[in-house]
């Protein structure tokens, strides 16, 4: 059984956002709003600081929060794992929103519906890559079969020390990330964040 | 370490309003319940509980159907069963289903009552009803009624089944949550019993409930207060807990928790029905601010800590 997942390397993640900008090229994603982003995380103190990119995207969780609160059914989820909304069933009672631990769903008004990250299904339905990886100039994402022990993947999940956002949430992502320095739990703290301070003037 | 801002919550001022009041219409249905079965006047008040409890369902009804950014869509809350392991899904259709139980009972005690004033030539009847002959029959009548009990207690819990799956309101992830759902919507039940008490003139029968009212008001608050203490003492440990303890105790929320609920309350209502057991204007009172304490608690597991 085919189970999707994506593997990131926070060793390589320049945080250049050229996997944000392909997602949103690539769904039309509203302004305000993300599939795909990096989380820039500052940490220590001056003068031993570092910052941290952290590319953060849809979990897919194996127990998917958003999946089981969903009153009306519209979220389901493909055979090869990916969790997708079905708009016309989705009546924005934001329950998933408040379900996912993530942040990782958004509301888009001009589809009337909540939308998140589907690992680009339409791509992967035709062998394609999801485009934040085709986009992705360093590498630092693996996408693939997880369960497929010969695939990238499974192998370089394989030979590095994996780990997951927010292990205590329980919901078993198939996003893994090799986190050497221990960043993931930067951005948990104070539950789900966003980085507002990002948005420039407009001077 | 830079802490970036929460982002904002995805359900609002009217959704927090929802699970206030849908703790009213549960919480008439067992205080009218309780009373009916206790006193002869508690058919009259089950009477005017009952078309009050149809008037907020449908008014929370409303409010879902408001916030909702796309209402055309909310009959899909009622008529999709592929996910029933969503609690708002149970909650809608249970709401659907008291609202239903409600009409069927309303529409059984308004014929009681037209025929017993049939029967009496009088236009007030005292009795609420009870006791004539119905179309429904004697067995019907305590199914619906069975029923609607059964929908009640369960709306007065499910708050805190579809709060605990989000991460905005940690409060109802504890272990005292659902009690403390069951307790304000029975507190908000007692509180509308007494204020309907207290303002019905004499001719309505309602006031032979003032004495047994009054005790129930505090005795609940007295339950109340104690779930209240075991909620407070089982929040340690867990990070996101503390910060909420810090927040109602000293932070943003700490003029809600002192003065709503534990001032306005508790020791407000329980002070004024203690000192004066008599007085109706005594129990408007401390219905009145049991209501606001109850309704603050609810507001504060919905909005603490996210």
């Amino acid at each position: 059984m085919t189970r999707l997942g994506m593997l990131i390397d926070l060793n390589t993640c320049i945080g250049c956002h050229a996997c944000s900008v392909a997602c949103k090229a690539e769904f039309d994603v509203p302004l305000g709003a993300f599939r795909d982003t990096v989380h820039y995380v500052e940490d220590g103190t001056y003068p031993q600081v570092t910052r941290h990119f952290i590319p953060v995207l849809c979990n897919q969780c194996t127990d998917a929060p958003c999946l089981n609160a969903c009153p009306t059914g519209a979220i389901t989820r493909l055979d090869d794992g990916p969790v997708v909304i079905e708009e016309g069933d989705c009546n924005l009672n934001r329950f998933c929103m408040s379900a996912c631990p993530y942040d990782a769903i958004y509301i888009d008004d001009d589809k009337g519906a909540a939308q998140k990250c589907t690992f680009c299904a339409h791509r992967t339905a035709n062998g394609q890559e999801p485009a934040c990886v085709t986009a992705c100039p360093t590498g630092c994402r693996v996408f693939g079969d997880l369960d497929d022990p010969d695939s990238a993947i499974a192998r370089k999940a394989a030979a590095n020390p994996t780990t997951v956002w927010k292990p205590e949430a329980g919901t078993s992502p198939n996003v893994l990330y090799i986190d050497p320095r221990n960043a993931l739990p930067l951005i948990a703290v104070n539950g789900v964040q966003v980085d507002t301070g990002a948005d420039l003037a407009g001077q | 370490m830079t802490v970036l801002p929460t982002v904002d919550r995805p359900w609002g001022a009217l959704v927090a309003a929802y699970f206030v009041i849908i703790g009213l219409p549960s919480g008439l249905a067992l205080v009218a319940w309780w009373l009916a079965r206790r006193h002869r006047a508690g058919a009259v008040f089950d009477r005017y509980a009952s078309w009050l409890s149809f008037a907020v369902l449908n008014l929370v009804g409303l409010l879902l159907v408001v916030d909702l950014g796309r209402p055309s869509r909310f009959f899909l809350m009622l008529t999709r069963f592929d996910n029933l392991s969503s609690p708002i899904a149970v909650g809608a259709k249970l709401i659907a289903v008291k609202t239903g139980l409600l009409l069927v009972a309303i529409w059984a005690v308004e014929r009681h009552r037209r025929l017993a004033a049939a029967a009496t030539g009088s236009t007030i009847v005292t009795t609420g009803g009870a006791g004539g002959p119905t179309r429904l029959g004697d067995a019907a009548e305590p199914v619906v009624r069975g029923l609607l009990l059964a929908a009640s207690f369960a709306l007065a819990l499910y708050p805190a089944a579809v709060l605990s799956r989000t991460w905005s309101s940690p409060l109802a992830q504890t272990s005292g949550a659902a009690l403390l759902f069951l307790s304000t919507a029975l507190l908000l039940g007692a509180a509308a019993a007494g204020l309907l008490v207290a303002a019905a003139p004499a001719r309505f029968g309602l006031a032979a409930l003032t004495a047994p009212v009054r005790s129930l008001l505090l005795v609940l608050l007295a339950g109340h207060a104690v779930a209240l203490l075991f909620q407070a003492l089982g929040m340690r440990g867990d990070p996101r807990l503390d910060a909420a303890v810090a927040d109602l105790t000293v932070g943003a929320h700490a003029w809600a928790w002192w003065a709503g609920v534990v001032a306005v309350g508790i020791a407000a209502p329980a002070a004024v029905l203690l000192a004066a057991p008599r007085s109706r204007v005594a129990l408007a009172a401390a219905a009145l601010t049991t209501a606001a304490g109850a309704g603050t608690v609810r507001y504060l597991l919905f909005a603490v800590g996210g």
